[in-house]
């Protein structure tokens, strides 16, 4: 076989004969000048395709073999053969490319929520106050204005509230703070710590109080389920694995990284107000109230948005409350 | 192109020209990118080193100059272990930006404050690890500069509110440029590229943008000033409002980042030199910039699988038209000492994501 060597020290190259020995050297040949080295002593670079064999030599010198066919031949593959027999083949490719979707499609599904879950579980509870307690304070600095409702009314809602933690609540903490917010409009979200927040927004829009305990217990359960913490835990692993993975597939990914995130975002926020929905279901049915009473509200949440397009969207954002609506009107006895 | 410094008083034999060229294939590097993606996946991640390395042997050897390829040397398990230390340093940010806002800024002060260092780090491992004709690149580690020009001018650029940035681009280019070698032979950005050309390009790239905004991006912003339906009460106009004039933004900006890119990417070629040895650079702006523009194009349509396919399309194009004035004999390059560089700097700046380029 013909190759070029190239010198340890300089750019300099030269034309030789290669030769792979039945003793387990490699040969070199140039003219009378004869140079063999045992192979185990060579670092023989895995098959590319399309280039030269590449052999560095032990005092950093380098060998390149154009016939690269012939050479892993001699050498009966030569290291990490498997790889390039994967890369030769479409078919395998195609097989590559369905383990990919594959298992991407298995651990996005099942694997980050199973896991996020768990975390969110070990989590102390330390750490949800605190997240829970900040995220609040930075909401009051940027976004809410104390409450205007009245101390009465107020002390009703708390009441309320208290029902619906005395249903669906577990041993933890639970408590009602209002808020004004002209950014939001009508709404009302669960932080971590169990801390629900009602917009005076939503207590004005909302026709009676069937419809407001409604949506406390749907909130509710988006505290039972730690569905606030579980979504920090996910959006950022998802996010951390998209960069992982895709960091290594070329720059031009880098744009185009942002989306799957945010279409996985709301895959499982998705998911989330299901399970709050069926929370908000089972205290309807324990209070015999009209199932409808929380997809109503909803309905009147988003023409809301629809005539005040500048408000902020959702924090807890209600994908399809149409679609909810009448998942809602189903489960009526 | 610009004129080149006056020829030396002592006659010398005029330079044979060499074109690069690239031999990759779309089909070939497809497969091999398929299989390090599912090799990636299944290992959740950890592959990715490996996958990197085979990525960039494949590209590198792809691409020559007067008959001898390039090579790309780096050690999977290198990279792997800069790449713990940042993904782990990436996620105590994420943690604490989102429980102690306060401590996060201090991290982030600490992460602009290593910037500079990050940025010799990675491109002496970068150097360090590419070879052609058996011989390393090299880059010299210039700390105390890289704080000099990256903090230093950095500055300088946010009291001028960014009227100092092409000048802190150009200093950061001639910093790389002039701290790189090849062998024995050192890289050099002649003396007639200057900040005002940086400037020039700017100037002409923020003209061009404010041009088509104007020509283009206003009159289809008057396009949807309805009011709001009567019937739903929903004014879909806003629609057209928010979204028309986001959009063209959009594709504006990244056409003229393209532009912008290939411009300053092409200057800072056509500047430098090898020892004697002159590169030139026949980029069309126009030309490059399709290129990328339509490749972005086919890989969101595609969902990633062309991916391969334009990184090949891109690099030949970019190959086919850098050119070397070789003066004498590329065979007689001396190699330097050598010296081990750790994959910590380079991977940290991938992590953060903060641009290393020219
Ligand atoms: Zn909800």
């Amino acid at each position: 076989m013909r190759g070029l060597l190239y010198s340890s020290d300089s750019s300099a190259r030269r034309e030789v004969d290669v030769a792979v020995l039945p003793t387990g050297n490699l040969q070199v040949r140039d003219g009378r000048d004869v140079q063999s080295w045992l192979l185990a002593d060579l670092t023989i670079e895995p098959r590319l395709a399309g280039v030269p064999a590449v052999v560095m030599l032990p005092e950093g010198g380098r060998l390149e073999v154009a016939d690269a066919d012939a050479f892993y031949a001699a050498l009966g593959g030569g290291r990490m053969r498997w790889l390039h027999a994967l890369e030769e083949h479409w078919a395998l490719a195609l097989v590559c490319a369905a383990v990919s979707v594959g298992v991407v499609f298995w651990f996005v599904t099942y694997g980050i929520p199973l896991a996020a879950r768990v975390a969110a579980e070990l989590m102390p509870d330390e750490v949800h106050d605190l997240v829970g307690r900040e995220g609040l304070a930075a909401m009051d600095r940027y976004l809410f204005e104390p409450t205007e409702l009245a101390i009465g009314r107020q002390a009703e809602l708390q009441l309320l509230f208290a029902d619906v933690v005395s249903v669906l609540g577990n041993e933890d903490e639970y408590e009602l703070r209002f808020r004004d917010s002209d950014a939001f409009g009508p709404n009302a979200f669960a932080l971590p710590s169990g801390i629900v927040v009602l917009t005076d927004e939503l207590v004005a829009l909302a026709d009676d109080d069937d419809e407001l305990a409604a949506v406390l217990a749907h909130e509710v359960g988006h505290v039972v389920h730690r569905h606030a913490m579980r979504q920090l835990i996910q959006n950022s692993v998802a996010a951390g694995l998209i960069v992982a993975v895709t960091g290594d597939l070329g720059s031009a990914t880098n744009l185009a990284a942002g989306i799957p995130t945010v279409l996985l975002n709301a895959s499982y926020s998705r998911d989330f107000e299901r399970e709050a929905d069926e929370s908000a279901f089972l205290y309807l049915e324990t209070r015999g109230i009209d199932t409808a009473e929380l997809g109503e509200l909803l309905v009147r949440i988003d023409e809301d948005a629809g005539r005040n397009p500048g408000r902020a969207t959702l924090l807890d954002s209600h994908p399809a409350s149409r679609e909810r609506l009448e998942v809602a009107r189903e489960r009526r006895p | 192109m610009e004129q080149l410094p006056a020829a030396p008083a002592v006659p010398v034999q005029s330079p044979a020209l060499e074109t690069m060229s690239f031999t990759g294939k779309s089909g070939e590097y497809f497969r091999i990118w398929i299989v390090n993606l599912c090799l990636t996946v299944i290992t959740l991640g950890i592959y990715s080193p490996w996958a990197k390395v085979r990525r960039n042997k494949y590209l590198y050897r792809h691409s020559h100059l007067a008959g001898a390829s390039f090579d790309y040397h780096a050690d999977p398990v290198a990279i792997l272990k800069g790449r713990l230390i940042a993904v782990s340093m990436l996620g105590l940010y994420l943690v604490t930006s989102t429980v102690l806002p306060a401590v996060s800024l201090l991290i982030g002060l600490v992460i602009v404050l290593a910037v500079p260092w990050l940025l010799v780090r990675s491109r002496m491992f970068a150097m360090r690890n590419t070879s052609y004709r058996n011989v390393r690149f090299r880059f010299k580690p210039i700390y105390r500069e890289a704080y000099k020009v990256i903090i230093g001018q950095m500055l300088l650029v946010i009291i001028t509110f960014g009227l100092f940035y092409p000048r802190f681009r150009y200093a950061r280019s001639r910093l790389i440029v002039d701290n790189t070698a090849y062998g024995t032979l050192d890289l050099k950005l002649g003396d007639q590229v200057d900040a005002s050309e940086f400037y020039g390009i700017y100037l002409a790239a923020g003209l061009l943008f404010l041009a088509v905004f104007l020509l283009a991006g206003v009159p289809l912003m008057t396009l949807g000033s309805g009011g709001a339906d009567p019937d739903t009460g929903v004014d879909s106009s806003f629609v057209w409002r928010a979204f028309v004039p986001t959009a063209v933004l959009v594709v504006l900006y990244l056409l003229t980042y393209y532009g912008l890119e290939a411009a300053v990417m092409r200057l800072i070629l056509r500047g430098t030199s090898v020892g004697d040895h002159q590169l030139r650079c026949d980029w069309s702006l126009v030309k490059l910039t399709w290129v990328q523009a339509t490749n972005l194009v086919a890989i969101a349509a595609s969902l990633g699988l062309l991916i391969p396919w334009a990184t090949i399309r891109l690099q030949d194009y970019k190959l086919s038209k850098l050119r070397v004035a070789v003066q004498g004999d590329l065979g007689a390059i001396a190699a330097a000492e050598a010296e081990e560089v750790s994959a910590l700097g380079d991977e940290i700046g991938d992590a953060f994501d903060y641009d290393f380029g020219l």
